[in-house]
């Protein structure tokens, strides 16, 4: 059973960085990871290369903060609430695959507990989960469960 | 798939309140012949799909009950997973797609020669559906007839 980010948070164990800081600061391991996995990722459900993913994080923070309504990299067939979605969910996976190829050993609750207590990417979920959950978009309230778990 | 006793009261009280189908019969095939000549079809609820195809999506009443069709030959690497429900950990497809997609054993088995062969088509569904009717009066009998159309014996079921 996946323990949700308010089950698993704890202080942080270092002082967390920016998250594009430490965003950048993951490539190396996930590039590790995807050759030990012989190129396999969950990686991919917004469409949008890795490369971007600073956008996508920037777009995130953005979203989250009430500044910017939509994308210009979303893809005009997913909806927005969906769009918002697959990026955290690249997201995720691209931070847990990560820490997985450093860490092999850890067990699930190891890695959440990792994602949710020791990233800034942690935090913007949570910051990201209240304001969808305050959206008059029933779509976008709907998707907003599952953000922060 | 936890325990019961691993879940929150609501949880459970939740899933024992949960109206499960009722069958007149249990259908029952006996092999006709061994699994070593048979041809074995993959069919998993885990919501995977190749890289590019339409996600499942939430926005469907009672949950996605349609399908995705991935090729036997689709590289590993580019099976995806947008299976909506957040209670299962994902961490272990991320270590290791078999542990939910066998795709690699199942060539292993056929090499060994355990498995006779394998179909071209591997199927995919979404579980966690709250409303179980477009699975079982409409996606679920055109899969089944795609696997029939491929002289398929034997079908593995693979969850989350």
């Amino acid at each position: 059973m996946v323990l949700s980010r308010t089950e698993s948070k704890r202080e942080a164990d270092t002082e967390k960085k920016d998250l594009l800081t430490e965003l950048s600061d993951l490539k190396a391991d996930y590039e590790k990871g995807l050759k030990a996995n012989k190129g396999r990722t969950a990686v991919g459900l917004s469409t949008i290369e890795t490369g971007l993913f600073h956008e996508v994080m920037e777009f995130l923070r953005q979203y989250s903060a009430g500044e910017l309504e939509d994308s210009l990299l979303r893809p005009q067939h997913f909806s927005l609430g969906h769009f918002v979605r697959y990026c955290v969910d690249d997201l995720k996976s691209y931070y847990l695959e990560s820490r997985i190829a450093v860490k092999p050993e850890a067990t699930m609750n190891e890695l959440y507990e990792w994602l949710w207590s020791d990233t800034s990417f942690g935090d913007l979920l949570g910051e990201l989960a209240d304001f969808m959950n305050n959206s008059d978009d029933k779509e976008v309230k709907a998707i907003a469960y599952g953000v922060a778990r | 798939m936890p325990k019961l006793e691993m879940l929150t009261e609501q949880q459970r009280d939740m899933l024992l309140a949960w109206p499960s189908p009722e069958h007149e019969d249990s259908p029952w095939t006996k092999m006709s012949k061994p699994l070593s000549e048979c041809k074995v079809a993959l069919v998993t609820t885990a919501g995977l799909h190749v890289r590019g195809d339409d996600p499942f999506t939430t926005a469907k009443n009672g949950g996605d009950a349609s399908f995705r069709i991935i090729p036997r030959l689709t590289d590993p690497a580019d099976i995806v997973q947008s299976h909506t429900s957040i209670g299962f950990d994902r961490t272990s497809i991320y270590k290791d797609i078999n542990i939910t997609f066998p795709i690699d054993r199942l060539n292993e088995l056929v090499a060994l020669g355990k498995i006779g062969s394998l179909s071209d088509n591997y199927y995919s569904f979404m579980g966690a559906l709250r409303n179980v009717t477009g699975l079982t009066d409409e996606y679920g009998p055109e899969v089944a007839e795609k696997l029939l159309d491929e002289k398929v014996d034997v079908v593995l079921l693979t969850p989350t």
